[in-house]
C-alpha cells in the first residue's frame, strides 16, 4: 500500500470493514436475542419510535445537505409543499412525487 | 413449520395474502428505488474517482446496502483519509440500525443465522415499508421491498462505476426534494393517534435544532429518546 495521496487507502479494506461492522450492527438483534423474547413494552416503543424517526429523516432530507453545515433553504421547501398539497387532495403517490420533482426543478431554474 | 418468533406474533397467513404482501411491499418500493437507483449513480461516480474500481464499488453496494453510510465512507478517502477513518465514518452513519434491526426482530423467523441475514434489507425505506400502525411488522413486505430497493441500489451503483457519467443531476430534475417527500408518505400512516403526532412533532423540532447547529446524524438519537419518552408516559 503506497501512502501518497488520498488514494492511498486500499478499497477493498475499507469495503471488508464496512462489510462485518455493517453485518453485525444490522444483525445485532438476532446475533444478541438468540430465541429470547423482547421485553413487553417493546412493541408499543415501536409504535412511537416509527413516527419519531421518519419525522426526524423528513426534517433532514428537507433542510438538510451534504455539502454545507446547518440549515439549507432552497427549492426542495416548495416541491415539498407542492406535494402536500397534491397530498391532501389525494393524489396518487406517483404524481405526489413528479410534483415534487417538478416544482422543485421549476423553481430552481427560474432562481 | 417450526415454531420461532413470526408465530407467536402473527396467527399464520393464507397463500393469498402473503402473495398480495409481497406484491404490496414490491409495488411500495418502486417509487424510492428510483431515486435510489439515481442515487447509487451518484455514488458509483463517487467511488470511481476514489480508485474504487467496479467490482469493489459494486460489492460494497452488495453487501453493506447503507447509502450514507458507504457514502460518508469514500468521502473521508476522497479527503485524502485512511481506510480506518472511513470505516469509522461509516460505521458510525449505520448505528441507527441496531434500533432498527431490534424493532423489527419480532417479525423475522427461523434461526438466528437467518434472521441475522434477513436483517441485511433492513434500510428506512423497507423498514417503513413493512412497519404497521400497531408498531409490528410485515416480514414479507421487508423482504419484498427490501430486494427491489438492493437491486436499484446495486445496479445503480454498476452503471455509475462503469458508465460515461460525471454524476446524475439530481439538482436540475428536483430529485433531492423526492426523499423528503418519500419520508412523509411514509410517516402519514404513523400519525393516527394525538401521542403519535406529538412524539413524531417533537422529534422533527428536534431535527431542526440539530440541523441548524450541523450535527443532523444525531437526531436519529433524540428519535429514539423521544419514543423512549413516550412509551413511558404510556404506561
Amino acid at each position: 500500500m503506497d501512502l501518497e495521496g488520498p488514494l492511498s487507502s486500499d478499497p477493498w479494506i475499507v469495503v471488508g470493514a464496512l462489510v462485518v461492522t455493517t453485518f453485525l450492527i444490522k444483525g445485532a438483534g438476532s446475533l444478541v436475542m438468540g430465541d429470547r423474547e423482547l421485553p413487553a413494552w417493546f412493541p408499543r416503543f415501536v409504535e412511537y419510535l416509527t413516527p419519531a424517526l421518519l419525522a426526524v429523516l423528513v426534517v433532514t432530507q428537507l433542510v438538510g445537505s451534504a455539502g454545507a453545515h446547518g440549515m439549507t433553504f432552497d427549492a426542495r421547501i416548495a416541491g415539498f409543499a407542492g406535494a402536500l398539497v397534491a397530498w391532501r387532495l389525494k393524489a396518487p403517490v406517483p404524481l405526489v412525487i413528479l410534483v415534487a420533482a417538478a416544482v422543485t426543478a421549476g423553481v430552481r431554474a427560474l432562481g | 413449520m417450526t415454531g420461532s418468533g413470526a408465530e407467536r406474533g402473527r396467527p399464520a397467513v393464507p397463500a393469498d395474502a402473503r402473495r398480495a404482501a409481497w406484491v404490496a411491499g414490491a409495488r411500495a418500493a418502486v417509487p424510492f428505488t428510483v431515486a435510489i437507483f439515481a442515487f447509487g449513480i451518484s455514488f458509483g461516480v463517487l467511488a470511481k474517482g476514489a480508485g474504487f474500481d467496479a467490482l469493489a464499488a459494486t460489492s460494497m453496494s452488495g453487501l453493506v446496502f447503507v447509502g450514507s453510510s458507504q457514502f460518508a465512507a469514500v468521502s473521508v478517502i476522497v479527503n485524502g483519509g485512511g481506510w480506518a477513518a472511513a470505516a469509522v465514518a461509516g460505521t458510525l452513519l449505520n448505528l441507527r440500525y441496531l434500533v432498527m434491526g431490534f424493532a423489527i426482530l419480532p417479525a423475522l423467523r427461523g434461526g438466528r443465522a437467518r434472521r441475522a441475514v434477513e436483517s441485511q434489507l433492513v434500510i428506512e425505506e423497507s423498514w417503513a415499508i413493512a412497519s404497521d400502525a400497531d408498531g409490528r411488522f410485515d416480514r414479507v413486505r421487508l423482504l419484498s421491498s427490501g430486494v427491489v430497493l438492493w437491486l436499484g441500489w446495486v445496479l445503480g451503483t454498476l452503471l455509475g462505476a462503469l458508465g460515461p457519467f460525471k454524476a446524475v443531476d439530481i439538482l436540475t430534475y428536483g430529485l433531492d426534494a423526492v426523499s423528503p417527500v418519500l419520508f412523509f408518505l411514509l410517516l402519514a400512516p404513523h400519525l393516527g393517534t394525538a401521542r403519535k403526532r406529538t412524539a413524531a412533532v417533537t422529534a422533527a423540532g428536534c431535527a431542526v435544532l440539530l440541523t441548524a447547529v450541523a450535527v443532523p446524524d444525531t437526531a436519529i438519537a433524540v428519535a429514539c429518546v423521544v419514543a423512549v419518552v413516550w412509551t413511558w408516559r404510556a404506561r
